[in-house]
């Protein structure tokens, strides 16, 4: 197998580092905003604190912990048709995860205080946000070593067990993620043990739909054919993901409907109330029903790719849908009984121009970085 | 467990360290604050004042850190504060530092006035302005129009009436015009027709078992509102037998949330419900014999539709009341009373009986039951009920305030009157000279006030045209039902407000003299009705005036100096508002407080004088009064007879001594009236006036049923509108208070909003939903407003509550929400010119 | 060991809100506008609600007013990745404003909704009380049982706790004696008789969180 640089230096390989690093300026201009004017700007609010940068840190952690679970699918399963993308997807992960943490940053109150995290992480280890930060860090630095070992055909079997390691801390990454949202008493719609398990198949979901969008448009921007039954035999992987997830989905929502924790009020909530649309319309039926059946019949290079694109919009919106409605549905502090005024209707949750400008930063953050490191290292299968 | 010690305060070393370094300036305000903590040295004391944002009157305690005042909280000493305040008392630290006060007298450059006119104020100074501002006035006066000069006041408290009051006096003209009419006159009036003192009601709360409350917002409005609160918690929770509260209201409000029963009666029928218990008590034969009296022949009843022989029935401390059993309540059963009111007629049955064997028990109203064309006439019906039950200065019964004892001020007003002044006061008790709202002329001969009617009679020049105005604390183009007559009205009259803020009245004056914040002043505050023993507070000066705000008494005083002639004479002598102050506490060296005080300094200093206990007390069937140790003295007739010298013949002469008729029942019979005395004394012109008002004209003497009328009504508008005021409504003067707006409506749960509430079938009828805006349209006008669903109104009644719609008053106030006054009509209640501010009917409609 | 709670008797609470204005006064919480209050951007430590059942003429309503609940097994301590929400051993969770990183964890962990983040910078104000700074922007903050005037008491050996002892503003300030502030581990407490006096309930109960704040009806 040999690997390949690209030659990065054509004009359309500048320009399309210009957009991405005027997206980076823009994020940067908001996140120096944020964290010396006040989140202001952002569309949060004191009933839903955590809005868009948190969707998408758990969407691009998602797609990391896939990502690197797909890299295993060589290393670890033997399956050796999938070697050729196996680098791009280990540096696409480590990528993603250190763009979700950026996110983290842009996010928090305080970002200037983020080496609290390291400090007094330790004394509160019921925290899952504390966890998670040596998880991530953990799975960074395995990552990175892991990649490294791939350039060294002599580690081949350091390169085996590390990534049987990855995938496993890939796992405990994501379960760890989908724990910051399970444990939660207050809020019905995540308080559920079904959390890691629905986090872990999203993940799997949209890190081979998304690795598939990516070096669908790599290839296609560097002039590469791509290998048709990778993807295919990709395709048939993420079928059985979305066939997972929609059963994962079922189930959580049918029991709710019974009663229980606030009283089916909740599912209510999500299947009528003012995000229906995004849970009907995009996450269920346009993200992940349409791929179903897209994948159902013969699989095309074409239909996969089109699969992966709607998988990673499903994707997006599941991770949407739970956020947001998780903390706009009014709160029952008095069970069985609505408040009046505001604090018994939904709190409607803004997307702001701030809070999508941080997220496009840490995407043209990503998308420079993996341009750079395309150029650098030798990351693509060389063309036959 | 030592590692962790070990490890965690390394830890927090690192995590200090690093934060200070990494926090850079962002936490540099904490890390300063916790430097200083409250150990920092500071010059810290906490000052006396009195609340000002409603009439009750609370002693507050203001706490001064460094010159600031941080907090203002109840005042212990005082016993209407008992330590607590409600919570308009705590945001008056928002009004002091509003920084959108006016900071300095003000004088208008542009001589167009109008809501979107700018005033283009410039400053000027003190001296300046009441220099222009007196010769003004004397050229007025010397011209002979001193009666066109009008003083308009709402909140004055203390001394300040007295100020207004010698004012005018001196001044010349009868117009010193109060606010009581936009008020609660209703009750006032009532009760002077009835029992002869025109005032609210002291009640005895802490020994009272049933309450009956017709319209009064115990827990909203009704003043003085943090007692209020006080007395209703322990009237549940705070002693061995808890009170029944029965609330008789058009709304569900909070008082009818936390009530026992809650009757939602149809507006303006209060009258009818109280006639319908009176009935029931009757013909129960459950009146207290007392002090109502019996029949000659013990055991019997009243029955219905039975007339009962005058001669048959010996009252005691009553009159008239067989004239009111056989005119008025003889067919009032209460399947009558259920028709009129929509309560049926086994629940008035109930009630009625509960109420009369309850004992003690009070019947009380307020505005509720008082705004509408026939308030004064329901307030009747329901005082009468407590003279039924014998809950007149009876043990947890209703009482009157006692007076605070201040020393007569040496200075006599009337010794002061020039010639001009005398010739107005002359004509005015003549009745040639009006006043420009009419209060006292034969259209209202009893009514202390018109407030609301003087725009339109200053537009039509009927009895004649204003030339000035003075206003102190009251907002006319805003408070004043249907406030666009005021908008067009004042157009051209010279205007001097007093308003530390942007009202819509600053906004039409020439000449703004901005005053002293309460907190930044000194003043007396004699309180309002309540506790019956006389309690007065003590307002003292916490913090310096922030800006070049004057205490508006001692603007006035020096400008009645600059004034010139008599009245600067006065005013000079009289000095200052201060000098008023330690002269009326002369009073307390002969009548010491409970709490020590016992002149100027202690008074300053514990912030209330008061003395308990109200010293009369009706007990079984005789009056007393207290003696220091007890109810133990019978206020009993006493014949003194006089031998004098009289053109030279020894002359006999008999005064009878009637201690109940002059201190208690004050009407003409020294009676409780059922037919009032005070009425039937009308002349034959002022009674042609009324009846004319009158659906039924016969029963004019009489509590009655009188059929209300309702803007609207005859032009088809389907709904009721009641408009009250919350809690956080602090007299119009509370809009640009964040900590109040933003919890307006604690019900309905809404903030920096107006609202309708609609009864939730109603919107569904109307096709609105929770929180649509919509058109509420009234014949006057229609405004804007978001609607809110109270599943608790009746479906014939939307409230909108009285708050908002400010042209200015702030950042905060400015432009936020609609002023229900604009879709109010100006009708007033008979006899007391009560504002009917209830009877206006609306339609609702999607915007 | 002391442990520091509230009981409020529903049945005295007028719905008057003096608890939510006295809170924000005595400790310096930001003001909003009308725009915040859109936003669901208020601050309110303390807040009053009422909640109607039914509807015309067969109505009932209940009004509460509702605080941290300081509960003894904390789902916002349990969350913070910094410790900068701690339950103290007295019994009181507080907030560490230096070491908070914003990350809202604690607001979306906490059942009641009683957390809350500063948008913006909190500007100074005159009227602002002393002993309570307002904080920076960025960070968490809640009702503290008003430990400025608890640790004050502490350190001076007051007594504290209702009646007669130093009280949260809330309490001290309720007109209708609504609430009372004590050590529930002393029998002879105010808090504690009161307690045993009546049928009383937690907020949630449920959830395990064994709030410190108890209702009378």
């Amino acid at each position: 197998m040999e690997y390949t640089k690209i030659n990065g230096k054509s004009t359309g390989s500048y320009i399309l580092i210009g957009i991405l690093a005027i997206m980076v300026a823009v994020g940067l201009y908001e996140f120096i905003q944020g964290m010396t004017q006040g989140h202001e700007s952002f569309g949060t609010s004191n009933v839903v604190p955590w809005g868009l940068p948190i969707t998408s840190v758990i969407f691009f952690i998602g797609a990391s912990a896939g990502a690197l679970m797909l890299s295993s699918l060589t290393y670890v399963f033997g399956k050796e048709e999938y070697k050729p993308v196996s680098r791009v997807s280990i540096f696409l992960a480590i990528l993603l995860i250190i763009g979700a943490l950026t996110t983290i940053l842009g996010e928090l109150g305080r970002p200037d205080r983020f080496m609290n995290l390291f400090l007094y992480g330790p004394s509160n280890l019921t925290s899952m946000f504390a966890v998670n930060s040596f998880l991530y860090t953990g799975y960074i630095i395995l990552s990175i070593v892991y990649l490294w070992t791939t350039f060294r055909a002599d580690l081949l079997k350091t390169t085996k067990i590390l990534a049987a390691l990855a995938a496993i801390l890939a796992i405990f990454v994501h379960t760890g993620t989908g724990a910051i949202f399970g444990f939660i008493v207050a809020k019905e719609l995540w308080f559920s043990p079904l959390l890691p398990i629905l986090f872990i198949v999203a993940a799997l979901t949209s890190g081979v739909a998304l690795l598939i969008l990516i070096l669908t448009v790599t290839f296609k921007l560097i002039g590469y054919k791509m290998d048709e039954k990778l993807v295919e035999g990709l395709g048939k992987y993420l079928i059985v993901f979305l066939l997972l997830q929609l059963f994962l989905v079922f189930i959580e929502n049918i029991v709710r409907t019974y009663g229980g924790m606030g009283g089916g009020e909740m599912s209510k909530f999500l299947f009528s109330g003012p995000y229906s649309f995004v849970f009907w319309g995009i996450q269920i039926i346009f993200g992940t029903v349409v791929p179903i059946i897209i994948l159902s019949s013969k699989k095309t290079m074409i239909k996969v790719q089109i699969a992966s694109l709607l998988a990673v919009i499903g994707v997006f919106a599941e991770r949407f849908n739970l956020v947001i409605p998780g903390q706009s549905v009014p709160s029952q502090q008095v069970v069985g009984r609505t408040m009046m005024g505001l604090y018994g209707e939904p709190a409607i949750y803004s997307i702001s121009g701030a809070e999508v400008a941080i997220i496009l930063g840490v995407v043209g953050a990503i998308g420079i970085a993996y341009i750079l490191g395309l150029r650098f290292i030798k990351l693509l299968p060389s063309q036959p | 467990m030592d590692l962790k010690m070990k490890r965690r305060s390394f830890l927090k070393l690192a995590g200090v360290a690093g934060a200070a370094t990494l926090g850079l300036g962002f936490s540099g305000t904490v890390i300063k604050a916790l430097a200083q903590g409250p150990d920092a040295v500071r010059d810290e004391k906490w000052v006396s004042s009195v609340c000002i944002q409603c009439p009750a009157g609370c002693g507050t305690k203001v706490r001064v850190v460094n010159g600031k005042a941080v907090k203002i909280e109840g005042n212990p000493d005082h016993p209407y504060s008992n330590g607590k305040l409600c919570p308009k008392g705590y945001a008056g630290l928002q009004l002091l530092y509003d920084v959108d006060r006016v900071k300095s007298p003000m004088k208008r450059t542009n001589p167009n006035k109008g809501q979107d006119e700018d005033p283009k104020f410039m400053e000027v100074s003190w001296d300046e302005a009441l220099n222009d501002i007196a010769a003004k006035l004397n050229q007025t006066r010397n011209e002979g129009k001193s009666h066109t000069v009008a003083f308009l006041s709402g909140r004055n408290q203390g001394r300040a009436g007295s100020v207004w009051g010698s004012f005018t006096k001196l001044y010349g003209t009868p117009n010193n015009i109060g606010h009581s009419s936009i008020c609660a006159d209703a009750s006032k009036k009532a009760r002077l027709c009835m029992d002869g003192t025109d005032d609210y009601c002291a009640y005895d709360w802490d020994n009272c078992n049933y309450v009956l409350n017709f319209g009064g917002a115990t827990l909203e409005a009704w003043r003085p509102t943090n007692l209020m609160l006080q007395k209703w918690a322990h009237m549940r929770r705070g002693r061995p037998i808890r009170a029944k509260q029965v609330m008789v209201d058009t709304r569900y409000s909070t008082t009818a949330i936390k009530a026992d029963e809650w009757l939602p009666v149809k507006p303006g029928t209060d009258g009818a419900l109280a006639l319908g218990i009176s009935h029931v008590i009757l013909t129960e034969g459950l009146w207290d014999r007392s002090f109502a009296g019996d029949f000659k022949k013990p055991g019997r009843k009243f029955i219905t539709g039975e007339t009962v022989k005058k001669e048959d029935f010996e009252e005691k401390w009553t009159l008239g009341l067989i004239d009111y059993w056989n005119n008025v309540l003889i067919n009032f059963t209460p399947a009558k009373a259920s028709e009129i009111t929509g309560i049926p007629a086994e629940q008035i049955t109930r009630i009625a009986k509960e109420f009369a064997t309850t004992k003690p028990a009070i019947a009380a109203g307020e505005r509720g039951a008082g705004a509408h064309t026939n308030g004064t006439y329901n307030h009747m019906a329901i005082h009468a009920l407590n003279a039924l039950v014998g809950s007149m200065f009876a043990q947890g019964g209703v009482m009157y305030q006692m007076g605070v004892p201040y020393a007569s001020p040496s200075l006599k007003d009337d010794d002061y009157m020039d010639d001009i002044a005398k010739k107005a006061d002359k004509d005015f008790k003549a009745h040639t000279l009006a006043r420009i709202d009419e209060a006292k002329s034969d259209e209202w001969p009893i009514a202390s006030n018109v407030y609301q009617n003087v725009p339109d009679n200053h537009a039509k020049g009927d009895p004649y045209k204003l030339s000035m105005m003075f206003t102190y604390y009251t907002n006319p183009l805003f408070s004043n039902p249907n406030p666009q007559r005021a908008w067009e009205g004042f157009k051209d009259v010279f205007m001097v407000e007093t308003s530390s803020y942007l009202s819509e009245t600053a906004l039409y004056a020439d000449y703004i003299l901005p005053d002293a914040y309460y907190v930044e002043r000194k003043q007396d505050m004699a309180v309002y009705a309540s506790t019956g023993y006389p309690v007065t507070g003590f307002r003292e000066q916490a913090v310096k005036p922030i800006y070049n705000n004057r205490d508006s008494m001692d603007v006035i005083i020096d400008l009645g100096k600059k004034m010139g002639g008599k009245t600067g004479e006065y005013f000079t002598k009289l000095g200052s508002h201060e000098n008023m102050l330690r002269e009326i506490a002369k009073g307390f060296e002969k009548t010491p407080g409970d709490n020590g005080v016992n002149g100027f300094d202690s008074w300053a200093e514990k912030g209330a004088w008061y003395k308990k206990p109200y010293i009369y007390r009706f007990i079984n069937g005789k009056f007393y009064e207290w003696d220091g140790i007890g109810y133990n003295k019978e206020m009993k007739k006493t014949e003194e007879e006089k031998e004098e010298m009289k053109d030279g013949k020894k002359v006999k002469t008999i005064t009878v001594k009637d201690p109940v008729k002059d201190k208690l029942l004050k009407t003409k019979s020294g009676k409780f009236e059922f037919r009032s005395s005070k009425l039937e004394a009308f002349t034959d012109k002022q009674k042609e006036i009324l009846k004319s008002e009158l659906k039924s004209p016969e029963l004019y003497a009489y509590p009655h049923y009188e059929v209300p009328d309702f803007a609207g009504e005859k032009e088809g508008y389907p709904l009721h509108m009641s408009s009250p005021k919350m809690i956080t409504h602090a007299e119009g003067r509370g809009a640009n208070s964040q900590w109040l707006q933003e919890r307006f409506g604690v019900v309905i749960g809404r903030g920096w909003t107006s609202w309708v509430e609609l009864n939730p079938d109603k919107a569904e009828e109307l096709g609105i939903k929770n929180g649509d805006e919509v058109w509420v349209e009234s014949p006057i006008g229609k405004l804007k407003v978001m609607a809110v669903i109270n599943p608790g109104n009746p479906p014939w009644l939307v409230v909108f509550p009285f708050e908002h719609g400010h042209w200015n008053y702030g950042r905060y106030a400015k432009g936020l929400g609609a002023n229900p006054n604009e879709i109010i009509a100006n009708l007033s209640a008979v006899i007391s010119a009560q504002s009917a501010t209830n009877a206006t009917m609306v339609k609702v409609y999607k915007a | 060991m002391v442990r520091y709670g509230m009981v409020i008797d529903l049945d005295r609470c007028v719905g008057c809100a003096t608890c939510a204005v006295a809170c924000k006064a005595e400790n310096s919480v930001t003001s909003s506008t009308p725009e915040d209050y859109k936003n669901r951007r208020l601050m309110e430590w303390n807040r009053v609600v009422t909640v109607i059942k039914g509807k015309y003429p067969n109505v009932s309503g209940s009004i509460m007013p509702l605080i941290c609940n300081h509960c003894e097994n904390p789902p916002c301590v349990k969350v913070c990745p910094v410790d900068a929400t701690y339950k103290r051993e007295d019994g009181l969770v507080l907030q560490r404003y230096e070491r908070c990183i914003g990350c809202k964890y604690c607001m979306v962990a906490c059942p009641y909704q009683q957390r809350f983040f500063n948008f913006s910078k909190q500007e100074g104000k005159e009227y602002h009380n002393p002993d309570v700074p307002p904080r920076i922007s960025g960070i968490v903050e809640k009702c503290t049982f008003c430990r400025h005037r608890i640790d004050k008491a502490i350190a001076e050996g007051k007594k504290i706790g209702s009646p007669d002892g130093v009280e949260p503003a809330c309490t001290q300030a309720c007109p209708a004696k609504t609430r009372i502030f004590g050590d529930l581990d002393d029998p002879d407490s105010a808090v504690s008789k009161l307690l045993r006096s009546r049928r009383n309930y937690q907020l949630r109960a449920d959830l395990g969180t064994q709030p410190q704040v108890y209702y009378l009806d």
